[in-house]
């Protein structure tokens, strides 16, 4: 059985270009290399100096033009954090399009010089917990987990291999459900919405070598490290994340 | 998560974890919408912010100014000298870790705002000890029975509107932690009234200090975090 993830842990998220192949919509786009370790590490603490983060800065000041940048960067991602979590394509685009409403009349809070990833996905956060609190959707959400809402996961022609990764994809996502909240967090953030470590580590507030430590178990944890992903429970699932800062 | 598809070449290409893009007519209408739509800029709220805070700060000064301003009593001068600028050096200090570090929009490290909460009585109560070991004359400055009520009362008002502009100037703002970010607040701004009653009041002795000027900082940060998260926290406009 090959691996599902095809992930080095010490290795930040590859660049990569979005495709209708593209898993999630997968990131790093911090423009590492993942040949070079030292612009790799390097690209991993850098905060507040992407493409984005510089646009934003620019719309901050009231550049509108600079929004283009800002949604090309972002909106793929926020879209993919939010239809993994409401499993609903259309409230998936809600949130997005109220996500950039906010984005654009809270400009003026941002800070210059920060990056605007971790700013964008705690507001796309915030209206995703009152959009659950606020339709009382959350029992139901959990309670559709397993298969429902997959289809949007995989693609193709060949209905037994679709129906395989379907298959796949709910088995990895019921192994990241069991880990602690902390550590599938910071794997979510930094492998799936494509958030650098400094990014994510802003997100959580936590410092960066906390972020990586939860981001190495939750990788042992599903068995990334040795290749292997089916069979066994996550090692450290009721250990709390203990240790983690 | 750099590829979930071809890992190993096991899937080849006939199924995929995909995630479909936004809708483009999504973006359109977005873009329209935003369009119609003035958001205020930086510069503008900067210079809000600004003045925000200083009037916050003006508003402490001007209410110890009307209750009487500095009065030193029977302390030694130097002792009410060194508890100023110590703790105004605590103030500003604990003012400027509430400064998001560079490159963060989401405010302090959880670490950082629990060191402000917890720091500023713990200090503050340092500072008091200090005070009464290094000037034993102080042991003298006691007053009436329900003197540490009124430096309490005192001490609440003076860090009101820092603690007003505090609360304006960030509510409805994206944070980390609301209840964190009020605790903070309120312990800082309760840094300014200790400071402020401590030049006012001609008190020295421990006990007094502890309950008329250190425990409201503790009170504020404890109210204002219970009331952070209706007051504070993210809203849509």
């Amino acid at each position: 059985m090959p691996p599902l993830l095809d992930v080095d842990p010490h290795r930040p998220p590859a660049p990569q270009t979005r495709s209708a192949a593209s898993p999630f919509p997968a990131a790093a786009e911090n423009g590492a290399s993942p040949d070079d370790p030292h612009a790799a590490a390097a690209a991993d603490d850098a905060i507040g100096t992407s493409p984005e983060d510089v646009a934003m800065n620019a719309y901050a000041d009231g550049d509108d033009r600079a929004l283009n940048v800002v949604y090309d960067a972002l909106a793929p991602r926020l879209f993919g954090f939010f239809l993994r979590r409401a499993r609903s394509r259309e409230v998936a685009e809600d949130l997005l399009q109220r996500t950039f409403l906010q984005i654009h009349r809270h400009r003026a809070n941002f800070l210059r010089g920060a990056a605007v990833a971790p700013w964008a996905f705690a507001i796309g956060r915030r209206l995703f917990l009152d959009h659950v609190r606020d339709r009382s959707t959350e029992r139901r959400r959990l309670g559709e987990r397993d298969d429902d809402g997959l289809e949007f996961l995989t693609s193709g022609s060949d209905p037994e291999a679709v129906a395989s990764a379907r298959e796949e994809a709910a088995h990895f996502l019921k192994r990241l459900e069991l880990l602690p909240e902390n550590q599938r967090i910071a794997f979510e953030l930094v492998r799936i919405d494509g958030l650098s470590m400094a990014e994510a580590a802003d997100f959580l507030g936590a410092t960066v070598s906390a972020t990586k430590v939860r981001c190495h178990r939750a990788y042992k944890a599903l068995g990334l490290l040795d290749g292997q992903l089916r069979g066994e429970a996550p090692e450290n699932a009721d250990s709390g994340g203990k240790g983690d800062r | 998560m750099s590829d979930l598809n071809d890992s190993h070449g096991a899937r080849g290409d006939t199924a995929k974890f995909s995630v479909p893009l936004p809708n483009p007519a999504l973006r359109a209408a977005l873009f329209a919408k935003i369009a119609a739509e003035p958001a205020p800029v930086r510069p503008t709220q900067r210079r809000w912010d600004a003045a925000i805070r200083l009037g916050g700060f003006l508003a402490s000064l001007a209410i110890f100014l009307i209750v009487g301003g500095v009065s030193v009593g029977e302390r030694p001068a130097g002792y009410v000298a060194a508890m100023a600028v110590a703790w105004g050096a605590l103030f500003l200090l604990l003012s400027r870790l509430l400064v998001p570090p560079p490159g963060s929009a989401l405010g302090p490290r959880r670490a950082t705002l629990a060191a402000i909460v917890l720091g500023a009585p713990l200090a503050l109560t340092v500072l008091v000890v200090l005070g009464r070991v290094l000037w034993p004359a102080t042991a003298t400055c006691d007053g009436p029975n329900n003197h540490s009520d009124r430096c309490f009362f005192y001490s609440c008002l003076f860090s009101a509107p820092i603690l007003l502009a505090f609360v304006v100037a960030r509510r409805g703002t994206v944070m980390r932690d609301v209840a964190l970010h009020g605790a903070a607040f309120g312990a800082i701004a309760g840094c300014f009234g200790a400071l402020l009653i401590t030049l006012r009041c001609v008190y020295a002795v421990v006990p007094h200090l502890l309950v008329g000027h250190v425990a409201p900082v503790i009170l504020l940060g404890v109210v204002v975090a219970l009331l952070a998260e209706p007051i504070l926290r993210f809203r849509e406009r």
